[in-house]
């Protein structure tokens, strides 16, 4: 009978040259010990496994103990555990665990001694601040879980492990602290993530596309790959979920608002990180706005424009052939087209295409009059508008907004500006990340909150918590969307 | 259904628009100044609009200084009956569409003026696209004046419109002369004359036209009704308030002595009160006062000299203002408003006067002035 699991678990992994059987013989009984050794800790193999197992006495009375020793998990130093199925077998063996296999006992113990390839933290790339932490996660779940417990040394911190993917066996892990965050809150992600089915997750928009939630252009999720975004995120009582394989932390719920803090915005003066708050928000309308204020003011509003600089654009635009509407078409998808080369390119390339972006459109396309320099300022204007957003999600999405706009002001002036405006405003209006108001405190009303919304408060005066954990608060009217 | 509702709304939205008749910001003509005398024929009315050239002003580039042939701006005349007739005239033979939503300064010639602005005034009042706010400046010479050489700014009306909003005078707006009519009260237009001047600079033109404020041009009841000479305008402008940063030059010892005043800080206040029922105004004038030369033959000591200076000041001012004012009186214009005071005060008062306010003001009533300047600042050495 005991034969039969060693030829189940030899069916389920042949062909898979990397995994190494190595024969192994005590207490006078032979065994297999299979694993995979590029993910596993051949240390341990060696000083835990190996070394205990090393050719014992045929004695029967120690081998009926080591078996007693066996069925109670104590046998070796290292976690593990019994499999009787060989499927599941080869499943523990295909994760990084050592799966020994002894003549004459019932079932195979997993050794858990996984050790995947990873690299060391490394500083953050994409979310930079000056002064503050500079460490970021990496793709390794333990580590980053360590990198995370080191800065909240609670145990109410709780980790909550869950596999998504039917190939890839990803582990998730949500990330907590009891009484902040809101029971039901932790309860329906946790539905929501055990009911996903795929096959593979291989980065944080598998599972946030597959979660059962409103659909919207904008974010609904909040990703950081700074341990202490996430920390301080948990501690607002939102619920983190960490992936394995991918160096970004999913922050549920989240508002509008906070999209446009950075952690950096804590670790300066709070006059100045007031300021740029302010600062960010009246550049992201700029973002939006900008390019369809231009031209609908100048081809249908060109009263309201102060006479001299009147004169002026009107100067700009004598000997340019088209209509303002498509030359900022024109000019705002050169942009996007160098934007993404720019991101996509290798870097010893990269000189090339700024220069020859930074060549044609700021003064090649001027002079020959194809483009009026003005909308060349709008577009670079916007364009810097556009990446003063410090997370990248909600930027990418109100580079894309700008477009309808655009084509809203150019057809229609101010009131087709108003009326896309409008709409987007009322969208986010109606729009809920479980259950917390997309566009909190400032609809609902909060005003309490806006001095951690709008301006950076010293920390001494935020500290009243309001801290309650974010979507305890029920929704004051029922039916909205968002899940 | 609710894509249908949408589909609905966004078509009645679309309504609203006006995406056809969309015009590019290069094909206006934008009218900044506008320029009024009367026609050649009798009854008609010629119109001049000042169009900046965009094309002749490439940005970047400094213009003015471009020669005759490349002049950043453009002046378009026709004669009609009325001034619409004449604008329409002007679209038809223009290229680009007229805007007069730039419109910043309308100038009256003498003779226009002589006539009236009734005409004018009941167009910028029913015209939406005319600004209120657009100043009214009078002068002698419509052609000249308009035809000014710019030396500082690119086009003419730009300094026109600069007389008027750095309050160098008076800076009387549609929206004044329209309230003062409506009230049946008088007001004045800065007045501007206009000269051929040799360029110092060689150029083709060898002349180029200088114009220059001259004065005040008071209007009744939308009529010309007489001048003020360049100092009386500036007294009336100061006991208005209007005028922006004056200075004064104070003589004693028959003209032997002097001092230059500047004016750091003016205000103006009117009041009224009756006095046997004829109405008595007091315009009290008040500011601190800075002092930029003093020339004293006989050497006083500082103290003295400061003492002497303001009263000098004071009486001159007082003297200066009240003569302009009697000036006013005689033309029978109440220019500084004062007759609102009345109607204020004394409504029922009022009721009895206005139809013969003009007879009123020239006749029976008094303008007192109060002058309260101070001295603040002694220049560098005092």
């Amino acid at each position: 009978m005991s034969k039969s699991l060693l030829q189940g678990l030899t069916k389920h992994l042949t062909n898979c040259s990397d995994v190494t059987f190595k024969p192994v013989r005590t207490y006078g009984r032979t065994g297999v010990l299979v694993y995979i050794p590029s993910i596993i800790n051949t240390n341990a193999l060696q000083h835990s496994i190996l070394l205990p197992l090393r050719e014992k006495e045929n004695a029967e009375e120690e081998w009926t103990e080591f078996v007693r020793r066996m069925e109670e998990e104590v046998a070796f130093s290292i976690p593990g555990s019994l499999v009787e199925d060989p499927s599941q077998a080869a499943d523990h063996v295909v994760m990084g665990k050592a799966v020994l296999y002894l003549e004459g006992f019932r079932a195979f113990a997993s050794l858990d001694i996984t050790q995947y390839q990873k690299r060391s933290i490394s500083e953050s790339q994409n979310e930079l601040v000056i002064i503050g932490p500079q460490e970021a996660f990496i793709e390794d779940m333990e580590s980053n879980l360590s990198l995370i417990r080191h800065k909240i040394k609670h145990p109410g911190l709780k980790t909550q492990m869950m596999t998504v993917g039917t190939f890839t066996k990803t582990n998730i892990c949500l990330l907590y602290i009891e009484g902040l965050a809101s029971e039901s809150l932790i309860q329906r992600l946790r539905e929501n993530l055990s009911s996903i089915q795929v096959d593979g997750v291989f980065g944080i928009s598998y599972l946030m596309e597959n979660m059962k939630m409103s659909r919207s252009l904008l974010p609904l999720f909040l990703t950081t790959e700074r341990p202490d975004a996430a920390a301080s995120s948990v501690l607002d009582g939102r619920v983190g979920i960490l992936v394995d394989g991918t160096p970004t932390v999913i922050l549920a719920p989240v508002t509008f608002f906070s999209f446009m803090q950075s952690s950096e915005d804590y670790y300066q003066n709070y006059f100045a990180a007031s300021w740029i708050r302010l600062v960010r928000l009246f550049f992201s309308l700029v973002s939006v706005l900008l390019p369809s204020l231009y031209v609908a003011i100048t081809t249908f509003h060109p009263q309201i424009i102060p006479s001299n600089l009147l004169i002026t654009i009107a100067s700009a635009r004598e000997n340019v052939p088209f209509s303002a509407l498509s030359e900022a078409l024109v000019m705002e998808l050169t942009f996007e087209a160098l934007r993404e080369a720019g991101t996509r390119i290798p870097k010893p390339l990269g000189q090339t295409v700024s220069i020859i972006g930074g060549i044609v459109i700021g003064q090649a396309a001027v002079q020959a009059g194809i483009v009026s320099a003005p909308l060349v300022i709008v577009v670079s204007v916007t364009g810097i508008a556009s990446y003063i957003i410090p997370h990248m999600e909600l930027g990418l999405i109100f580079r894309l907004l700008r477009f309808p706009i655009l084509l809203l002001g150019g057809t229609m002036g101010l009131i087709g500006v108003f009326a896309g405006s409008f709409l987007l405003y009322a969208h986010m209006a109606s729009l809920r990340s479980f259950q917390t108001p997309y566009l909190e405190p400032l609809a609902p009303l909060i005003f309490r909150e806006w001095k951690d919304t709008f301006f950076r408060f010293p920390s001494s005066s935020l500290n009243k918590r309001k801290r309650t954990p974010i979507s305890s608060r029920e929704p004051s009217r029922g039916g909205a969307s968002g899940s | 259904m609710k894509a249908i509702k949408l589909a609905m709304a966004l078509v009645m939205l679309f309504g609203l628009t006006g995406c056809w008749s969309r015009v590019e910001l290069d094909e206006w003509a934008f009218a900044f100044g506008l320029y009024l005398d009367v026609g050649p024929a009798p009854g008609t009315v010629s119109v001049t609009i000042s169009t900046p050239l965009p094309n002749h002003l490439t940005s970047g580039q400094q213009t003015g200084s471009s020669g005759g042939a490349n002049k950043p701006y453009a002046m378009i005349t026709k004669t009609g009956r009325t001034i619409p007739d004449a604008l329409v005239m002007i679209q038809q033979d223009l290229s680009r569409q007229l805007s007069l939503a730039e419109l910043k300064v309308i100038l009256v010639g003498k003779a226009y003026a002589a006539q009236g602005l009734t005409d004018l005034l009941e167009w910028i009042t029913r015209d939406p696209e005319v600004s209120m706010g657009a100043f009214l400046i009078g002068t002698d010479n419509v052609i000249q004046t308009a035809n000014l050489t710019p030396i500082y700014e690119q086009i003419p009306s730009q300094i026109l419109m600069s007389f008027a909003s750095e309050r160098h005078m008076l800076n009387t707006s549609a929206r004044d002369c329209l309230v003062a009519s409506s009230y049946g009260l008088g007001y004045g237009l800065t007045y501007i004359t206009s000269s051929s001047v040799p360029t110092p600079e060689k150029s083709a033109d060898g002349n180029r036209t200088w114009s220059g404020i001259n004065g005040v041009m008071l209007f009744n009841k939308e009529k010309l009704k007489g001048t003020l000479d360049l100092e009386e305008g500036r007294s009336l402008a100061l006991a208005y308030g209007k005028l922006k940063d004056p200075s004064y030059t104070i003589y004693w010892n028959n003209e032997k002595s002097y001092a230059n005043a500047i004016f750091t800080k003016t205000s103006s206040r009117r009041t009224v009160r009756l006095e046997k029922g004829r109405p008595v105004f007091t315009i009290h004038l008040k500011g601190r006062v800075g002092l930029t030369t003093v020339k004293d033959q006989e050497g006083r000591n500082a103290n003295a000299l400061h003492n002497l200076i303001l009263r000098q000041l004071n009486r001159q001012i007082r003297q200066n203002v009240e003569q302009a004012l009697t000036k006013t009186q005689e033309a029978g214009t109440d220019a500084m408003r004062l007759g609102s005071l009345v109607e204020w005060n004394y409504p029922k008062l009022w009721q009895k006067l206005r139809p013969r306010w003009e007879e009123a003001y020239r006749k029976e009533v008094d303008i007192r002035v109060v002058t309260d300047y101070t001295l603040n600042d002694y220049g560098k050495q005092n």
